[in-house]
C-alpha cells in the first residue's frame, strides 16, 4: 500500500469498492458455482448397464454365405467358409441401423455405403461397421457380445453337439 | 341486459366497449403510434401473428398434456388414444400442430422483415439479438414437439440429433448425457424432451416475448419508413391497432381451425429401434441439416454451419452499424440484405433439394 | 382501414363458421360413418352412436374393435366375445380407431388362421399335449394340407421319383414317431432347376432337385388357388378362405357376406358367408375345392366341371333345393349312393380322416379309413362299437361342440377301423343304430346288411361293389327337372 491509497482508506472509499468487489466477486463465484451444480444436477447419475450379450437361437441354420438380422443385438450375423462373424448394423455416421441390399449395405438415413465385410463404400460415414465378438454359452449358442469389438478377419467356428 | 343491447347497437359507443371494460391487453398497447407503422403492407403483422401462434399452441398444448404419456411405452399409444378416442382429440391435436408450424414461418418471416426494413438498426440491436435467440428457443420447441410423437421418424431424428450433439469436440460427450439423460436414447431422453417442450422451453420463450415486446415499446416502437421531409407524420390511437388485430386474431385462429379440420397432425407408425428405418426423414425445419450430413463431415454439418449462419445472423445489427429503419428493401441497407437473401436461398435450396430425390 | 367494423364482424363469422364446420367434421370419423350405415340398416333396432369397447378377460385390456365393426357376429360358442375379445386371435390395435392404425400388426390380414399364422393365433390348440387336442399340429401333417400323396403320385408319374413314397409336401412336416405306412418327414416342394431356387423360396428350405415335372407341376397345378394354403380363385363355387378357416369358414357359393357387420361390403365376393367356424361344415363347403372337375396329367391343365360355373351355367339355379344338392354333389362321372349325396361329407369323412390323426399320410387309403361297413355293418356282424368313457374324449368335445349330439358317457358309438369313435353313429338298443346329421341334425336309422337280402362278400367289402346294386340314377333323377341347355 502506497500513501494514495492510504489517504483514501483515510477516507473510507476504498474500503467499500474493496468490499463491495469483494461481494460482488463472491457472487460472480456463486452464479458460476451454481451453474456447475446445475450442470452436474443435469448430468444423469445412474445410466442403464451395458447390453448383455445377445444369444443367437438358431444359428446353425445360417448357411454360409447367407445373412441374419439379430434385432436385439442390433447386428447381421453371417457366415462364410471359415466360420461366423458379426457385423454391427448401428451405422457409423450418425447411429442409425443399415439395411441389407445385394452389394452389401446401405443407411437409409444419410445414404452410407458399406461393402458386405463393412468397409465404406460411399457416403458420409468415415469409419468402417465394427465387427462384433462372437462367443459360445453354455448351452452351445452363439453370442453375439456388443461391447467387444474384434478384427474384420475374427471368425468363430463353434463346436456343435 | 337492455343497456348491454343498447351499447352493441350503438355505432358510436361500440368501439369504446373493451375501453370502459378495462381489458388487460388494450391497456398494454401505446396511446398512439404512427400510421405506417401498422399498415399491413409494412409488417404483415406478423409479430402478432407469432404472438397469436404461440398462445394458440401453448393453450391446445396445455390440454394434451392431460392424456399424454411420456413414457417410451405409452407416449404412441396415448397420442393414438387422442387422435382416435377422445372427443375432438384429434383437432386439438391438429391445432396444436398447425398453430406451433404457422409460429415457426411467422417469426421466420418476421425476422426476415425486419432485415429487411432495418428494424435491427440502432437502438433495437439488443432486441434483434432477443429474437434470435427466439428463434433458437423457437426452433428447438418444435424440435422437441416432434420428437414427444416418439414415432419412427421421430425416434430416428432425435438418435441423429443426439448423436450429432455428441460429437462436438470435448463438450460432446457430457452434452449428450445432460441432453439423453442416460447412454443411450430411451425413457430418460423422452421424459427429459417432454419436460422441455412443456415447462422448460414454454417459460423461456413467453417471458423472451414479454421482454422483446418490452424492448420494442422502450426502442421506440414499431420501425417506420422516414418521414417525408416537410410534412407531419401521421398518428392514429390504439383503437385503430386493436381493431387491427381483433380482425387478424378472428381470422387466423378460424384459418387454423380450418385447416386442422381438414388436415390432421401427422403421426408415424410406432417406433422400434431394432429394426432400421423404413424412410428416414428429419422435420422440416431441419431438412437442410440432413441434406448438409449426407455431404459433409458431421461437426460442420450439424454444429458448425449452423452456428457459424446464426453468428452471421447476430452480427447484422454490426455489419451495417449506419443502418436505419425504414422503407422496404432500401438501397443503402443492400449488402446486408444481399447477406440475408443468400442465407436464406440457401437454406431453401438444401431443404427443397431434401424432399425432391 | 375502412369499415372496421364490417371486417370485423365478418372476421368473427368466419370464426363461428370454421368452428361450426370443425364440429361438423369431428363427427365424419370412419367409425361414426359405419355405424351411422349399421343403424340405417336397422332402423327398428339402432345403436347408440359411440366408442364401444369390450375388455376381454383372457387379456384385461380394452379393445375399440366393434366401434366399427358393429354386429359383427360372435366367431363361435366356445370362443365367446367376452372371453378372447378380438386382438387374442387377430392381434392388430385394439386401442386404436383410424382404419390402418388398428389393422397394423394384424395376424395372417384377415385370416389369422392361414397355416403360416395358425400356430401363432390359434396356439390354444397347439402344443397342448392332449392327444386329438393339438388341431395345428394335426392340419400341419394332413394330407389335404401337405398333398404328399398327389405330389407322390404324380412325380413317380413322371420319373422324377422311384417310387410313390411320400417326400415332398406343399409344406414341409417332421414327425419324430411315425407308425409303420406313415412318413418321418416331407420336404417342401422342390423346383427344378437352381437357377430358379429365388432367395425366398431357398429360405423355406426348397431345393432343386434337377428333374423338369417339378416346377411345372408347381405352376400349373400348386399355385394359383388349387390348394389350401393358397387363396381360392374367385369365382362362384369356388370361394373359400386358408388355413383352418378353409373348411371351418363356410362361404356361400356366391362369396357374399350375408351377415351385420357394417364395414364387410355385403355385395362384395370374396368374403365368409357370416364370421363365425363352425364344425358342422356342409357340403358345398368341401365343393369348393372337390368335385370342381378334372386335371389333366398330360396337359397340366384342369377342367372344371361343364355344367357349373365357371365353365358353364350353374345347371342348380333352377333345381329344387333337394335336386340341385344331387347335382352340386358329385360330378356327372360319379357313382355314388343314396346316403352318399343325402348325408353330408363330414358324416362319414371323420375328422381323422381329413385333419388327420397327427401322423404324415402319404397316401388316401392310409387317411381314408371309414368304409360302408363300418357304419352298415358286414352280413355276418353288426358295425364295431366302443363306449364312451369320460365326460372330455375327443367324441364327446366333438358332439357338445356340434350342438346336435345326444351323447352320454356309456353310450356305445361306431368305431373306425382305427379306432377313432364316431360320436354321431351311436347304438340306441342292442343291434339298433341312430345317425345324427351333423349339419341338420337330423336323426336317420342305419340300415344294417346284418339279417338283410344283401349279397355281397366278405373278400368283396369296397364301395364298388356296393355300388353295384346300389348306385343313385343320377341322370335319371335329375332328368324330369333338367331344361333342355
Amino acid at each position: 500500500m502506497n500513501e494514495h491509497d492510504a489517504s483514501r482508506t483515510r477516507e473510507g472509499m476504498s474500503r467499500r469498492t474493496f468490499l463491495g468487489r469483494l461481494l460482488g466477486g463472491s457472487l460472480v463465484l456463486a452464479l458460476l458455482g451454481s451453474v456447475r451444480a446445475l450442470w452436474r444436477f443435469l448430468t444423469p447419475p445412474i445410466t442403464t448397464p451395458a447390453p448383455p450379450p445377445v444369444p443367437v437361437p438358431d444359428a446353425s441354420s445360417l448357411a454360409p454365405g447367407g445373412l441374419l438380422y439379430i434385432a436385439p443385438a442390433r447386428a447381421y450375423l453371417a457366415r462364410d467358409e471359415h466360420g461366423y462373424f458379426a457385423i454391427s448394423a448401428v451405422c457409423t455416421h450418425l447411429g442409425c441401423l443399415v439395411d441389407q441390399t445385394p452389394e452389401g449395405f446401405r443407411c437409409p438415413c444419410h445414404g452410407s455405403r458399406f461393402a458386405p465385410d463393412g468397409t465404406v463404400e460411399a457416403g458420409p460415414a468415415a469409419h468402417p461397421l465394427p465387427h462384433l465378438a462372437l462367443r459360445q454359452n453354455a448351452d452351445r449358442q452363439v453370442v453375439i457380445d456388443r461391447t467387444q469389438t474384434v478384427p474384420p478377419d475374427a471368425r468363430l467356428t463353434p463346436s456343435l453337439g | 341486459m337492455t343497456r348491454m343491447m343498447r351499447v352493441l347497437t350503438s355505432t358510436r359507443r361500440r368501439r369504446r366497449l373493451w375501453q370502459r371494460h378495462q381489458s388487460i391487453l388494450y391497456a398494454l398497447h401505446p396511446d398512439r403510434l404512427p400510421a405506417e407503422s401498422i399498415r399491413l403492407t409494412y409488417t404483415f403483422g406478423l409479430g402478432g401473428i407469432s404472438i397469436l401462434a404461440a398462445t394458440l399452441t401453448i393453450l391446445t398444448g396445455l390440454f394434451l398434456t392431460l392424456y399424454y404419456q411420456p413414457t417410451p411405452e405409452e407416449a404412441h399409444a396415448s397420442i393414438v388414444l387422442i387422435e382416435d378416442v377422445v372427443a375432438f382429440g384429434s383437432l386439438i391435436r391438429a391445432l396444436h400442430y398447425w398453430a406451433a408450424q404457422l409460429f415457426v414461418l411467422a417469426v421466420t418471416l418476421h425476422m426476415a422483415r425486419i432485415v429487411f426494413t432495418g428494424a435491427y438498426a440502432r437502438p433495437r440491436r439488443l432486441n434483434w439479438l432477443i429474437g434470435l435467440g427466439l428463434l433458437v428457443l423457437v426452433l428447438l420447441w418444435d424440435f422437441s414437439g416432434y420428437v414427444l410423437r416418439w414415432d419412427e421418424g421421430a425416434h430416428w431424428a432425435l438418435l441423429v440429433g443426439t448423436n450429432l450433439v455428441g460429437r462436438i469436440p470435448h463438450l460432446g460427450r457430457s452434452l449428450y448425457l445432460v441432453l439423453v439423460g442416460d447412454r443411450q436414447i430411451g425413457e430418460a431422453a423422452l421424459l427429459r424432451f417432454y419436460g422441455w417442450h412443456v415447462i422448460g422451453l414454454t417459460l423461456p420463450v413467453v417471458f423472451g416475448i414479454v421482454y422483446h415486446l418490452f424492448r420494442l415499446r422502450v426502442d421506440g416502437g414499431i420501425s417506420r419508413p422516414p418521414r417525408p421531409a416537410g410534412r407531419p407524420r401521421r398518428m392514429v390511437s390504439k383503437e385503430v391497432l386493436f381493431q387491427r388485430e381483433t380482425i387478424a386474431a378472428l381470422l387466423i385462429t378460424g384459418g387454423l381451425l380450418l385447416l386442422s379440420a381438414l388436415r390432421p397432425a401427422p403421426l408415424g407408425a410406432s417406433a422400434s429401434l431394432d429394426r432400421p428405418p423404413p424412410t428416414a426423414q428429419a422435420p422440416w425445419i431441419f431438412l437442410w441439416v440432413q441434406r448438409l450430413l449426407r455431404h459433409l463431415p458431421p461437426f460442420w454439418a450439424g454444429v458448425g454451419i449452423p452456428l457459424a449462419l446464426l453468428t452471421l445472423l447476430a452480427a447484422i445489427p454490426w455489419l451495417d452499424p449506419h443502418a436505419r429503419a425504414g422503407r422496404w428493401f432500401d438501397r443503402r441497407r443492400g449488402p446486408v440484405q444481399a447477406l440475408f437473401a443468400f442465407i436464406a436461398l440457401l437454406l431453401i435450396v438444401l431443404t427443397v433439394g431434401e424432399v425432391i430425390p | 382501414m375502412k369499415h372496421p367494423v364490417r371486417w370485423t364482424v365478418g372476421a368473427a363469422l368466419f370464426l363461428l363458421l370454421a368452428m361450426a364446420f370443425a364440429w361438423w367434421r369431428t363427427g365424419q370419423a370412419e367409425w361414426q360413418q359405419w355405424q351411422r350405415r349399421y343403424n340405417a340398416a336397422h332402423p327398428d333396432d339402432p345403436i347408440p352412436l359411440g366408442i364401444r369397447s369390450i375388455t376381454p378377460s383372457r387379456t384385461g385390456q380394452p379393445e375399440l374393435c366393434t366401434t366399427c365393426h358393429v354386429g359383427i357376429e360372435e366367431i363361435s360358442p366356445s370362443h365367446p366375445l367376452e372371453t378372447f375379445g378380438c386382438v387374442s386371435c387377430h392381434g392388430g390395435n385394439g386401442l386404436a380407431l383410424d382404419r390402418e392404425r388398428a389393422h397394423a400388426g394384424l395376424v395372417g390380414g384377415r385370416n389369422p388362421s392361414g397355416f403360416a399364422t395358425m400356430a401363432r393365433a390359434c396356439n390354444c390348440h397347439s402344443h397342448t399335449g392332449q392327444a386329438g387336442r393339438d388341431g395345428v399340429e394335426r392340419v400341419g401333417r394332413s394330407l389335404m394340407a401337405t398333398y404328399a400323396g398327389g405330389i407322390a403320385l404324380v412325380r413317380h408319374a413322371f420319373g422324377a421319383q422311384p417310387d410313390q413314397e411320400g417326400r415332398y409336401g406343399v409344406m414341409a412336416a417332421q414327425d419324430p414317431n411315425p407308425p409303420p405306412g406313415f412318413v418321418a418327414a416331407l420336404k417342401p416342394l422342390p423346383v427344378s432347376a437352381p437357377d430358379e431356387l429365388m432367395p425366398a423360396l431357398a429360405a423355406q428350405g426348397v431345393t432343386a432337385s434337377g428333374h423338369p415335372i417339378d416346377t411345372r407341376f408347381r405352376r400349373s397345378c400348386l399355385e394359383g388357388g388349387c390348394h389350401l394354403s393358397e387363396p381360392a380363385t374367385p369365382q362362384p363355387y369356388r370361394y373359400r378362405s386358408t388355413g383352418c378357416a378353409a373348411c371351418h369358414y363356410l362361404y356361400a357359393d356366391d362369396g357374399l357376406y350375408r351377415g351385420q357387420d357394417p364395414t364387410i361390403p355385403r355385395d362384395e365376393p370374396g368374403h365368409g358367408r357370416l364370421h363365425r367356424l363352425t364344425t358342422a361344415i356342409p357340403f358345398s363347403q368341401c365343393n369348393h375345392c372337390h368335385n370342381r372337375g378334372n386335371y389333366s396329367l398330360r396337359t397340366m391343365a384342369f377342367t372344371p366341371r361343364p355344367d357349373l360355373p365357371p365353365a358353364g351355367p350353374s345347371l342348380s339355379d333352377f333345381l329344387p333345393r333337394q335336386q340341385r344338392r344331387l347335382a352340386e354333389y358329385y360330378q356327372p362321372i360319379g357313382q355314388f349312393t343314396l346316403c352318399e349325396w343325402e348325408l353330408d361329407c363330414i358324416d362319414c369323412h371323420t375328422s381323422d380322416e381329413v385333419m388327420g390323426n397327427g401322423h404324415i399320410a402319404d397316401a388316401v387309403t392310409d387317411s381314408q379309413v371309414v368304409r360302408c361297413r363300418t357304419c352298415h355293418g358286414t352280413l355276418w356282424e353288426l358295425p364295431q362299437t366302443a363306449p364312451i368313457t369320460a365326460e372330455d374324449e375327443p367324441a364327446m368335445r366333438q358332439a357338445q361342440l356340434n350342438g346336435h349330439g345326444k351323447l352320454r358317457v356309456g353310450d356305445r358309438v361306431v368305431v373306425t377301423p382305427r379306432g377313432e369313435k364316431m360320436w354321431a353313429v351311436r347304438e340306441v338298443a342292442p343291434g339298433r343304430f341312430v345317425e345324427t346329421l351333423k349339419v341338420s341334425g337330423e336323426e336317420v336309422e342305419v340300415p344294417l346288411v346284418y339279417g338283410s337280402a344283401c349279397q355281397q362278400k366278405p373278400d368283396e367289402q369296397e364301395s364298388r361293389y356296393c355300388h353295384a346294386c346300389h348306385a343313385y340314377p343320377r341322370d335319371d333323377a335329375l332328368k324330369p327337372f333338367l331344361s333342355p341347355p
